[in-house]
């Protein structure tokens, strides 16, 4: 195994055809697998489908209106676990290697990605579980995957800036504790025209929706601004 | 070798006060066994050492991007005028303005303690505070004390927005010292857990996560504040109107108690997870885990069955529980917490009577408080009052006096009339706009009244007062008749007529 990875780590950078490429994948996935923080992310991932389930075990009762902002918070599980995303402790050590930096951070939310749509669902499942008549109010599934997937991609979005403009190896916390104040924010503030979490069968859902799927866009574009890595070094490194 | 600066600073603990304290410990005389293990130092020297961390500990505390975060919105949300009823402030429930400030910063608090109980372990730095003089419980312990200066912030925040409210001519009732307390309380709790979680794991997700769960169960999961409801750290109060403060039925105090025992817990149970097992640090974590639990039970009981009944006489039958004054012709009942509003009342009722004339003007009237204390679902509306007008326990906003003034002009001009739905559709509710208009010195008019009600209300309140005030002086038994014609109510008021004659003109809505 290690000799296999000297090996395409050594010719990457001269090699350009298309089996060159997918051997390189394919042993990146591996590594990124391995070297992937799965702990903690699992932990808030199982932490939001406790409470995505809290309605069907305690208040089968409870309303939409009360399921959105249940959803909402397993959501923000979903962000934080998702700040943590771009941890790497050998970050300093991998910085010499050939391989592009978007490449081994793409390749690390691919492999999250499958695991985390699949949550989502199971949340989305849970939430829904209890009352006949409440499950036929219904919710607008797409527009609350928006809303999760926009929090996530902030969060890496967030991440993957610290990472490029920073030294930091490990800037999960950091962010998991900006993407909870950023919410608090605008929660508290809800400032006039750029509301985020309305409320259901609101007259605004409709623009939030769109304010949501802009924040996407520029998150995902956030991101893929900062994975490169810079040409000169940014700001103080750090150990 | 760019790292070896700051992991030196880092494993001097936290700043040069630390370092500087624990440095110069006295060590204990007697020496320990082993050669290669620090000394403990002298009590007196530890407690100094212990305290200058605080101080170090503290000053990081105070200068984390969260919390000075949460330290500004609480400022803003606190002393920025806000579009409330800020000059007739209630007290009782005032005291309950900074609660979700303090929340905010405790969770902020929380999240920053467990950081820098983790900091060591992020630089990489724990082996070398293995050979610090200063032991882990105590450094445990001047991280929660840390705390104490944030909480105090906090308690000052709260108080100076308290005596701002309590200083103003139109505040009424009283505050509550439990409920005060409730904020700083929570801060420390938080902090405390903070430095807890710090000690239970490692992982830098933990206090993010619990944070959020805390957020969760306070604002998503939390509905009446009764009952188990008092689990969470802070309790809103939900009530779309003040209550009397005898009925408010919060169990502030046992809370506080509550919430003082759980800092005391997660405070021993960090020392005890950071290697302190003595007698002392047991009993302590049995005597919080005892009082936590009793005062948890205590707080979750829910409203007593006499509370429940007060409540119910406080709504249905208010003239048994309320106080009276006598203003010149009009008597003022309210519950007592608000029976120094009856000035305000008043110069409102005198109004409405310079306005309506003799000899209507000279008729005794009494004038009662009322409020739905039991929460009575949507569509069961209280008991109608007896002839008195009503007045809520809200003041301050243009609706809350155009209402009172519209049910006093009701029961002054109207006297022989049930108030039965309180609305009527015909003179007499444009005659009681205008009144309550004219007499509140606004330009609103009543919200929810009928298009041509409002019409004709709007036009009458383009025309010069004393005009008005003489034409409803005159016609005023012709307008308090049930059921006069739109076309003759606009005859005599002298406004032009409905657009759409004949479609309105009987009193049924």
């Amino acid at each position: 195994m290690p000799a296999g990875r000297a090996d395409v780590r050594g010719r990457a950078p001269t090699a350009s055809g298309a089996g060159t490429r997918a051997r390189l994948v394919a042993v990146l996935l591996r590594t990124e697998s391995r070297a992937l923080p799965w702990r903690s992310p699992l932990a808030a991932a199982l932490v939001g489908l406790l409470l995505a389930a809290v309605p069907w075990a305690f208040a089968p009762e409870l309303d939409q209106g009360v399921r959105l902002n249940v959803l909402r918070a397993t959501a923000l599980c979903g962000a934080l676990a998702a700040a943590f995303l771009l941890d790497d402790p050998a970050r300093h050590t991998t910085g010499a290697v050939p391989v592009p930096r978007p490449l081994r951070q793409a390749l690390r939310v691919g492999l999250v990605l499958p695991v985390a749509a699949l949550w989502w669902a199971a949340a989305l499942l849970l939430s829904q579980r209890g009352d006949a008549a409440v499950r036929a109010e219904g919710l607008p599934y797409g527009a609350v995957t928006l809303e999760a997937a926009t929090l996530c991609a902030l969060a890496v979005a967030l991440s993957a800036g610290v990472v490029r403009c920073t030294g930091v190896c490990a800037p999960g916390a950091g962010v998991g504790g900006a993407v909870l104040a950023l919410v608090v924010v605008v929660m508290a503030l809800q400032p006039d025209g750029f509301e985020l979490f309305v409320p259901l069968r609101d007259p605004r859902w409709e623009v939030a929706h769109q304010r949501w799927a802009v924040l996407l866009a520029v998150a995902v574009l956030g991101w893929a601004g900062c994975a490169p890595d810079p040409v000169r070094r940014l700001g103080r490194r750090r150990g | 070798m760019t790292g070896a600066g700051r992991t030196d600073k880092d494993a001097a603990g936290t700043g040069p006060a630390g370092t500087d304290s624990a440095d110069t410990a006295v060590l204990s005389p007697s020496g320990p066994s082993d050669p290669l293990a620090p000394a403990e130092p002298a009590p007196a020297a530890a407690r100094r050492a212990t305290l200058a961390l605080a101080r170090t500990e503290a000053w990081r505390l105070a200068r984390h991007p969260l919390v000075l975060l949460a330290l500004l919105g609480t400022v803003v949300t606190l002393f920025l005028p806000g579009e409330g009823p800020d000059a007739y402030p209630v007290l009782h429930y005032a005291d309950q303005d900074a609660q979700l400030g303090a929340l905010l910063v405790g969770l902020a608090g929380m999240i920053a303690t467990n950081s820098a109980t983790l900091r060591a372990h992020r630089h990489g730095t724990d082996r070398q505070f293995d050979v610090l003089v200063l032991a882990p419980h105590r450094r445990t312990l001047a991280r929660v004390l840390a705390a104490l200066p944030l909480a105090l912030a906090v308690a000052l925040l709260t108080l100076a927005a308290y005596l701002r409210d309590a200083l103003r001519p139109g505040a009424v009732g009283q505050g509550s010292v439990a409920e005060l307390l409730t904020g700083p309380v929570v801060v420390l709790c938080l902090c405390a857990l903070g430095v807890l979680l710090g000690r239970l794991s490692r992982s830098a997700l933990l206090a993010p996560l619990v944070t959020l769960l805390l957020i969760t169960v306070t604002f998503v999961f939390v509905g009446a504040p009764e009952g188990s409801a008092w689990l969470a750290p802070t309790v809103p109060s939900l009530a779309p109107e003040p209550q009397p403060a005898a009925l408010l039925g919060r169990p502030a105090g046992w809370h506080v108690v509550y919430l003082l025992a759980i800092a005391v817990l997660c405070t021993a149970a960090a020392g005890w997870f950071s290697g302190s097992r003595g007698r002392l640090v047991r009993s302590v974590l049995i005597g919080a885990l005892v009082v936590a639990g009793t005062a948890g039970a205590l707080q979750t009981r829910g409203p007593s069955a006499e509370l429940t009944a007060d409540r119910e006489r406080a709504t249905n039958d208010p003239a048994a529980v309320q106080d009276c004054v006598r203003h010149g012709r009009t008597t003022y009942c309210a519950y007592d917490d608000y029976l120094p509003r009856a000035d305000e009342w008043h110069a409102v009722t005198e109004a409405v009577r310079t306005l309506v004339g003799p000899p209507a003007r000279e008729a005794p009237r009494t004038v009662r408080q009322r409020v739905d204390a039991v929460g009575a679902p949507e569509g069961i509306s209280m008991k109608p009052a007896d002839d008195a007008g009503t007045v809520g326990t809200a003041w301050g906003e243009t609706d809350t006096e155009l209402e009172f003034a519209a049910s006093f002009s009701r029961s002054l001009v109207l006297d022989d009339d049930p108030p039965a739905a309180g609305r009527y559709c015909d003179s007499r509710n444009v005659l009681i706009g205008w009144l309550a208009t004219a007499a509140t010195d606004t330009t609103d008019v009543l919200p929810g009244l009928q298009e041509q009600t409002e019409r004709m209300l709007r036009e009458l309140l383009r025309q010069p007062t004393d005009e008005v005030t003489q034409r409803v002086r005159q016609h005023l038994t012709e307008l308090t008749r049930p059921g006069v014609s739109a076309e003759r109510t606009a005859e005599l008021l002298g406004v032009s007529p409905p657009a759409h004659a004949g479609t309105t003109s009987s009193s049924a809505c």
